[in-house]
């Protein structure tokens, strides 16, 4: 069987007001990375 | 491909996603806010957030403003479906399209179908397979060789919970992304022919000043290429070495506008999911939700450098070849 790890859009807010943004979705320096783990905010 | 007669969008489908209550749409643009009101949702301007209820079922209506951290802020005490029109085309036209296509969209079979593929690449370890042929005799036939381990962005269950912002194109397919330009090929890789019926151009909030120069020729380049019936895109481990229409060679002029350091590296493979919506797509629009209403698409571009550029097939079948034996 292949491995699969499903992530989905929820851009998470937290009880503090922070955007819990754990897989770098807005701050890698790498664009294509970028987009690849951060599709989910915009859905491009 | 010819539109079938017009039918009257309502709420139905969206109750998939938002059960019970009413329904809001908020929007940075009036015009769209307006339209929403016809369609029976609730209007509230994105300067009034203040006003929905706690756990408001809310559909973000973005013509105006991309997506931002202060946006996203706005709905955390709600449930929020974002539509991120201006990542597209703000044109009148265009934007009443995708509010439309949105309350077509069956959220439900989508999110069923998401369920079935996620078990069928789990299951199948061969190269997966699209194929279709046009009526005039086009013919695509893709293989994709997917990683051992695959991380696919998708929308498993129709309904958003409060606190969760779903983007409307994670119901609408499956999606996956090269993980880094050092690592093109680590998630998948593309062979042979793509006969797209429409191409799409869209633009990430962190675009750069490069990026806009090249998003905007992007758009120029997009309705010329709306003007044909098919798009053929040849791919060679994963990299396009030619895209044509009509025999006119796109190949640089896609490289150029997709930002030419990649030189058409193929960034995103895109499962649509959204297929019931195809008898009533028009491809002359650039709207998200067409993307998800063909059976694959192809992405160039992260839409930030320059423009990200999607090639959409709109119909055909697909299989899994066996396994390779070890």
């Amino acid at each position: 069987m292949r491995e699969l790890t499903i992530t989905n859009s929820s851009w998470t807010v937290d009880d503090d007001d922070n955007i819990v943004d754990a897989n770098g979705r807005m701050t890698t320096d790498q664009a294509v990375e970028a987009a690849g783990i951060s599709y989910g905010y915009a859905r491009l | 491909m010819q539109i079938s007669a017009q039918p009257q969008p309502s709420l139905d489908m969206l109750r998939a996603v938002f059960p019970v209550g009413d329904i809001f749409a908020v929007s940075d643009d009036g015009e769209l806010g307006k339209a929403a009101e016809e369609y029976g949702l609730v209007f509230v301007g994105l300067d009034e957030t203040e006003k929905l209820p706690v756990g408001a079922n809310v559909i973000v209506l973005l013509r105006r403003n991309l997506v931002s951290v202060q946006i996203r802020k706005l709905f955390r005490k709600h449930r929020a479906l974002v539509v991120p029109v201006a990542s597209f085309d703000t044109g009148s036209e265009a934007a009443l399209y995708t509010l439309r296509m949105l309350l077509l969209t069956d959220y439900a079979t989508a999110a069923g179908r998401a369920r079935e593929w996620t078990k069928d690449i789990s299951d199948n370890l061969g190269s997966l397979v699209f194929r279709s042929a046009d009526a005039d005799g086009h013919s695509t036939n893709l293989v994709c060789s997917l990683a051992q381990n695959l991380k696919i962005d998708a929308w498993l269950s129709p309904e958003i919970q409060v606190g969760q912002w779903a983007s409307i194109g994670a119901y609408c397919e499956l999606s996956l992304t090269a993980p880094s330009t050092q690592n093109w090929t680590g998630s998948f890789t593309l062979d042979g022919t793509v006969v797209a019926s429409g191409a799409l151009v869209a633009r990430d909030a962190r675009y750069n000043e490069l990026g806009d120069a090249r998003i905007r020729a992007a758009n120029e380049l997009r309705d010329e290429l709306a003007e044909y019936p098919a798009i053929t895109v040849e791919l060679e481990k994963g990299t396009a070495v030619s895209i044509t229409a009509d025999g006119k060679d796109y190949t640089d002029a896609v490289r150029q506008v997709t930002n030419p350091d990649y030189d058409l590296h193929a960034l995103e493979l895109g499962i649509g999911t959204n297929l019931t919506l195809l008898p009533h797509v028009d491809w002359r629009f650039n709207s998200q939700l067409n993307e998800g209403a063909g059976c694959v698409h192809i992405g160039f571009g992260e839409g930030m450098t320059g423009a990200h550029m999607d090639f959409i097939v709109a119909q055909g079948s697909h299989h899994f070849e066996p396994a390779a034996a070890s």
